[in-house]
């Protein structure tokens, strides 16, 4: 493979696993600039450098199988999942990258959907479930239905890189914290399906503010910061706080050689979630104006990782928590119940993934645990086994295969039924 | 292979137990002013309160809660809304027969019949319910304009129909309020008492038409 594309390939990869900044700054030629002379390091720099001044597009995609491996007349199927076995498109992911000025770094992620067609809204009054359809008369061909969809932007930020111990990073960026949410790319994932623990957003998965970052480094260890100041969560936290307090946050990580790879991070979040509902109303021959609270929490998030690989093995580890305290005059109804409204909560919950890397055809079999105290009432808790074959196809493209079984214990709710979910599922993820 | 010293183990250690012990929440205040984590793991209102925009409130002397609000004990009524509940004048609403025990207020001189001969002591000659006392309506039975009272009964707390049984309000709403409530009622004309309206719940699946206070029907 010519190295010019390995090295786009290993830029991409970086880029997925959420270090595009950071891995350009290290020389993407690595250990292929050993043994050549300074004139010829001097002339791929060079060449380096021009290609860091382009804009560079690529991205990642990925295409599930989903099966559940329920009897047909399991409950979750009336209320949960699908019943059929379903092909999907999950990821397209577009990344726009380019290095501004010196110093200066911008990157653009979106995600492509095909969202918002088949969303289901449930009517609370009548119990009715409306399905969205986007389908349209393609102007060109009024003959043809075309479903629109959507594009949701991932992140869109442009840094400063002050000193090796500050970058200052300006705009929506994913919030560092562990390493699934971070290495959120389907391809260099092990596993399929995010744990419950990353999808139930404990902490947000992306904010907008400003994060400053920098790694000092003393011999052969290294210590790594984060700090972030955002609008928060919100309804429309990505333009728009609803809210004077604004959300904060941090992270450290520590990496060592330890073993092969040794890292441990913490990270925190807290933040005021504010939700609001505005009316005009005529009275005394004035528009009075009301901007009433209807959702108000305030939120601390605390979570914990561990990577460590040793030779073939891998183990991926993370403990996460949100605690949140409701207003009083922000505390939603829960809708599960109809009656009562929402109380605190404590959620918290761990996944802990084990790996090997075979010597064969890039297979590396997983098994996957999970534990989740979760903020739902009337599901207060979730456990999921799973164990699956990721397989490094190429550079660039990996299959996955995963199966998981989950459990629902003490759950106190009428539509959840007493019985444990099985669902098998195949992927195939690659970058572009 | 590098192994970690003791003291890096330690200190990663501590890190990660200082990070996940912060506290925000408490566990013995997980609610609201005056509600309490139910069996279903969610807020609801203390024995004797309503929901109020923050969290709830408690009624006040000689009130229940009735569904959203509090509604005034047997005898007594809101002179006017928002105002405490008063004691009703004397005479009105005692209990009459219209041929052995007439009523004795001059005021309230009319045995209006509920069951054969059996009644309440109420006022005629009503033109609106304004010149009705607090929560009686002005209404015509054909030959008469009378005020006429409440329902009996109507949001009482209740946990079976058995809580209602004998008093006009006879349905024990069992779902959200835990009140008695009026039920087999007509939407149109709406039969209720005013201040009420009739709500039709067989879109929900429910067989029901019950009086509730206006603009609370959920089927709208």
């Amino acid at each position: 493979m010519p190295d010019r594309l390995i090295a786009r390939l290993s830029l991409a990869l970086a880029a997925v696993s959420c270090a595009a900044g950071q891995a350009r700054a290290q020389d993407p030629a690595g250990a292929e600039a050993d043994g050549v002379d300074e004139a010829e390091l001097v002339d791929q720099l060079q060449k380096l450098d021009e290609q860091d001044s382009q804009l560079h597009i690529y991205g990642f995609a990925d295409f599930t199988y989903t099966t559940f491996l329920m009897p047909r007349s399991s409950k979750w199927f009336d209320a949960y999942f699908s019943r059929y076995p379903t092909f999907a498109v999950g990821n397209v992911n577009l990344y726009l990258e380019k290095k501004v000025a010196p110093r200066w770094n911008s990157l653009i992620e979106f995600r492509l959907l095909y969202l918002p067609n088949g969303t289901e809204t449930v009517s609370t009054s009548t119990g009715e479930v409306a399905q969205m359809d986007t389908a349209v008369l393609d102007y060109q061909d009024k003959a043809e239905v075309l479903h629109w969809g959507g594009i949701s932007i991932e992140r869109a930020w442009v840094e400063y890189q002050a000193h090796p111990l500050l970058t200052i990073r300006a705009g929506q960026w994913i919030t560092p914290y562990g390493i699934w949410n971070i290495d959120h790319g389907s391809p260099v994932l092990i596993g399929i399906r995010r744990p419950f623990v990353i999808g139930l957003s404990l902490f947000p998965k992306n904010q907008t503010g400003l994060e400053a970052y920098g790694t000092h480094t003393f011999g052969d260890k290294s210590l790594t910061y984060h700090l972030t100041v955002s609008n928060g969560r919100g309804p429309v936290d990505t333009y728009l706080d609803l809210d004077y307090n604004k959300g904060i946050g941090g992270r450290l990580v520590f990496e060592a050689p330890w073993l092969d790879e040794f890292r441990i991070g913490v990270s925190g979040y807290t933040g005021t979630y504010t939700r609001r509902a505005r009316s005009y109303n005529l009275a005394l021959n004035a528009v009075q104006t009301t901007n009433d609270v209807t959702e108000g929490y305030r939120e601390l998030s605390l979570a914990a990782d561990l990577k460590l690989r040793s030779g073939p093995f891998l183990l991926n580890a993370e403990a996460i928590s949100n605690q949140r305290v409701y207003q009083d005059d922000g505390r939603p109804r829960d809708f599960q119940t109809v009656s009562g409204q929402l109380p605190d909560s404590h959620s918290y919950g761990t996944y802990v993934t084990g790996a090997v890397r075979l010597p064969w055809l890039g297979l590396m079999p997983y098994v996957q645990g999970e534990l989740l105290r979760t903020q739902w009432p009337t599901v207060p808790n979730i456990w999921v086994a799973g164990t699956g074959l990721n397989m490094r196809a190429s550079p660039s493209v990996t299959l996955k295969v995963q199966l998981q079984r989950a459990w629902v214990p003490d759950s106190v709710s009428l539509v959840v039924p007493d019985e444990p979910v099985t669902m098998l599922d195949a992927q195939a993820a690659w970058v572009f | 292979m590098i192994q970690p010293g003791p003291s890096s183990r330690h200190a990663s250690a501590a890190l990660v137990l200082v990070a996940l012990t912060a506290c925000l929440y408490d566990p013995d205040d997980v609610c609201g002013p005056n509600q309490e984590q139910s069996e279903l793991n969610v807020c609801e209102c203390v024995a004797g309160a309503v929901p109020a925009s923050a969290g709830c409130a408690m009624c006040g002397d000689n009130e229940v809660p009735a569904g959203s609000v509090c509604a005034c004990v047997d005898g007594y009524a809101r002179p006017a809304d928002g105002e405490p509940c008063a004691a009703l004048p004397a005479g009105l609403g005692e209990v009459c027969d219209s041929g052995a025990a007439p009523c004795a207020d001059a005021t309230y001189s009319l045995c209006r019949t509920t069951d054969g001969t059996a009644g309440y002591c109420t006022s005629s000659g009503c033109a609106t319910s304004d010149d009705c006392p607090a929560q009686y309506a002005c209404t015509d039975d054909g030959d008469t304009r009378y005020c006429k009272r409440p329902p009996t009964g109507q949001g009482l707390p209740c946990q079976s129909a058995d809580d209602c049984a004998g008093y006009e309000a006879s349905y024990c709403e069992t779902y959200q309020a835990h009140v008695c409530l009026v039920s087999d009622c007509t939407v149109s004309p709406n039969s209720c008492h005013e201040g009420s309206e009739c709500c039709d719940l067989s879109s929900l699946g429910l067989a029901e038409t019950l009086c509730v206070e206006e603009g609370l029907c959920p089927t709208g």
